[in-house]
């Protein structure tokens, strides 16, 4: 079966209309003639470079029921990706450019539940272009009730992003919009740029979802004062010192998936577990959770466990207080 | 069991990853297509057509039941009809990419499924029937075998449709199909499916049928002949279930475990009925007599190919398979290998 190694990355490049996704995509291909890129576009004829293999999709959402799991998949992409891993020309990359009106989710756990597309591809990191000087505007747009603002999803969906238009904005909008995008998603990191223009090792090859690169950004952890007014979505970071309880922490987990996992985005975690002396690694996406004891705990390092949970409506407190009742005392 | 013989045979050779192949009803022709958009037809006596078909990957490639024509789809969005030659006969479009097609029993005439909509053709050009769309696209589609009932899965249920365009009957069901059968006594329905199960419809009352907990997605599925017997396989494995009397509810399935990649082919055999046949990507094609105690293996042989589709000749122990490299291999079994040149 195919090693990590040999899967092909795949990059999610999201972001509201007019904030730079295309500029971005066009700016990797062009950059980039050493790679076979395929793009999967899902808006026609953005797209502007000959050598790449460009295709349209169509947005069709699958809700599956798989036991207790519930979760969204792109019935577009998983026929689009079937089809580019039997060509003999097989590419070095997919980049996969949503509309500004996509949600993350079911492009994100297409990866980890199609077993087709899982054996051969891996999701790389989700890519967010947010336009520095139009971003506050989508971020507090007042929404009907049960309407998601997208905008606010895709940043909390990011593994980067890349804080773009930045000409248009003045230092202190910038400074105020970074302020909002730290409190949103707080493992991400931010790039500001300007025409999409970025270091390329920054957006590609990320690693992400790889369980062995959990948290190697440090997430920024905030007070709660420093959070917007009003807002539903949040980071919340959980740093303690000790060691955990396999299987209290285990329970914990299965409480966060079943009553949270609506709401939490993506989650990111380090363990210290009792008894053992390596580090338990997690991340996951909503319902799906992906956790495996990693290396083991260095001499000198501190064993400490860290956390991050993206989401809606997380209540902070609630959530640290049941943790800490799986510290060993 | 004395040992069976095997004679493998590369009937042709396409430029990438062979999707579709098929054998006509004489067992003389052998259809195939690639994704490099490429079909051919070979003859037995090594004589091969090849023309390009589609723009892009060619989904399916199959006979007519008259053995007169052949049908390609393709993600072009195009099903066409074609002759031995390979001249084109007919040919409709439809926006989307083409997942699967079928053709009518006593008649040419084929269903498609193209984006949102089932798309019939017959060979002298007409469209039989405009079906309208649905609110997802079409995944699969297959013909009742007296001909009479189209059933077509999409996400959401499987659409049963009669003379008329719109259905006759929905069978609703919040999942997503990739493959449908129906048994040859027109009772059952049956879906493989997206979420790693399968899903079971009486056809005269709706009533349902879930079988779940297979390892992946179900891709493949083969209804016995005498249609009390219903094969699936998910990644390595297959399993049988008994739908003689009340059906298979509260049974459980036969296992058999003989390949160790991807099963990519699953038929019971035209010319005995009791052989299951079997092909994956590890390479390894099996024959199964499949049976609730002991051994159901019948033999298992290496192409040392990574095969990526298979089916059996009506008219001999033989299959046709596609590999993912484009080429098309007959393989002969037991005393029928004999005759082979």
């Amino acid at each position: 079966m195919s090693t990590s190694d040999s899967k092909v990355p795949v990059t999610v490049v999201t972001g509201f209309l007019g904030s730079g996704k295309t500029t971005l995509v066009n700016y990797i291909l062009s950059e980039n003639h050493g790679k076979r890129i395929a793009v999967i576009e899902n808006e026609f004829g953005e797209v502007g470079v000959d050598d790449a293999l460009v295709i349209d999709a169509e947005e069709e959402i699958f809700e599956m029921n798989n036991g207790c799991i519930c979760c969204t998949v792109r019935g577009d992409l998983i026929r689009i990706l079937g089809t580019l891993m039997k060509r003999r020309d097989r590419f070095d990359y997919i980049l996969v450019e949503t509309t500004g009106l996509a949600d993350p989710a079911p492009v994100a756990q297409t990866f980890f539940v199609d077993d087709e597309i899982r054996s051969q591809l891996r999701l790389d990191a989700i890519v967010t272009v947010v336009d520095a000087k139009h971003l506050s505007m989508h971020l507090f747009e007042e929404k009907a009730e049960g309407v998601e603002n997208e905008a606010l999803e895709q940043i909390a969906f990011a593994d980067r992003i890349l804080l773009n238009k930045t000409d248009l904005a003045s230092e202190e909008e910038l400074v105020e919009v970074e302020g909002h995008l730290r409190s949103i998603n707080a493992s991400a990191s931010v790039v500001r740029t300007r025409m999409s223009k970025v270091d390329l090792d920054w957006v590609l090859n990320v690693g992400a979802f790889d369980l062995q690169r959990v948290l190697e950004v440090e997430p920024t952890f905030l007070d709660e004062s420093e959070h917007l007014h009003d807002q539903s979505i949040v980071s919340v970071g959980i740093e303690e010192v000790g060691q955990v309880d396999v299987v209290k922490i285990n329970d914990w987990l299965g409480w966060l998936l079943g009553e949270k996992g609506v709401d939490i985005f993506r989650m990111k975690g380090i363990l210290n577990v009792f008894g053992s002396d390596n580090r338990f690694v997690f991340q996951g996406v909503h319902m799906l959770f992906d956790g495996q004891p990693d290396r083991a705990w260095g001499e000198n390092e501190d064993r400490v466990n860290k956390m991050i949970f993206i989401g809606r409506n997380l209540d902070r407190d609630e959530i640290t207080q049941r943790f800490r009742k799986c510290l060993v005392r | 069991m004395t040992p069976m013989l095997v004679t493998e045979r590369v009937l042709a050779v396409l430029p990438d990853y062979v999707n579709g192949v098929d054998v006509s009803p004489d067992g003389r022709h052998t259809v195939a297509g690639s994704v490099s958009g490429h079909v051919c037809i070979a003859d037995v006596d090594g004589d091969v057509r090849m023309f390009e078909a589609h723009d892009g990957d060619v989904v399916r490639a199959k006979w007519s039941h008259s053995g007169r024509f052949v049908a390609t789809c393709g993600i072009d969005g195009a099903l066409r009809i074609w002759d031995l030659a390979g001249s084109l006969v007919a040919e409709a479009q439809h926006r989307g990419w083409a997942t699967d097609l079928a053709w009518r029993t006593g008649g040419d005439e084929v269903a498609a499924g193209i984006g949102r909509r089932v798309v019939r053709l017959l060979a002298n050009g007409m469209k039989s029937v405009q079906h309208e769309e649905f609110p997802a696209s079409v995944e699969c589609v297959t013909w009742s075998e007296d001909g009479r009932r189209l059933f077509a899965g999409h996400y959401g249920g499987v659409a049963v449709f009669q003379g008329s365009a719109k259905p006759v009957k929905t069978f609703p069901w919040k999942g997503a199909p990739l493959v449908v059968a129906a048994s040859s006594d027109g009772k059952w329905v049956v879906t493989g499916n997206q979420d790693a199960s399968l899903h079971v419809w009486k056809v005269a009352n709706g009533s349902e049928l879930q079988m779940t907990g297979f390892s992946t997605k179900v891709l493949q599925i083969a209804w016995s002949r005498n249609s009390l017997r219903l094969a699936n396989a998910a990644m390595n494995e297959i399993s049988e279930w008994d739908f003689s009397g009340k059906g298979p509810k509260g049974s459980k399935p036969i296992g058999m475990v003989g390949h160790s990649g991807r099963i990519v082919g699953l038929e019971y055999s035209p010319m005995d009925h009791s052989i299951l046949g079997s092909a994956a990507t590890d390479g390894s094609v099996c024959l199964w007599h499949p049976v609730k105690s002991g051994r159901s293996m019948l033999l298992s042989h290496q192409t040392h190919r990574s095969l990526s589709t298979m089916t059996w000749s009506p008219t001999s122990l033989r299959m046709a398979c596609g590999t993912a490299s484009g080429e098309v291999v007959s393989l002969t079994f037991g005393e029928d290998a004999e005759e082979q040149p």
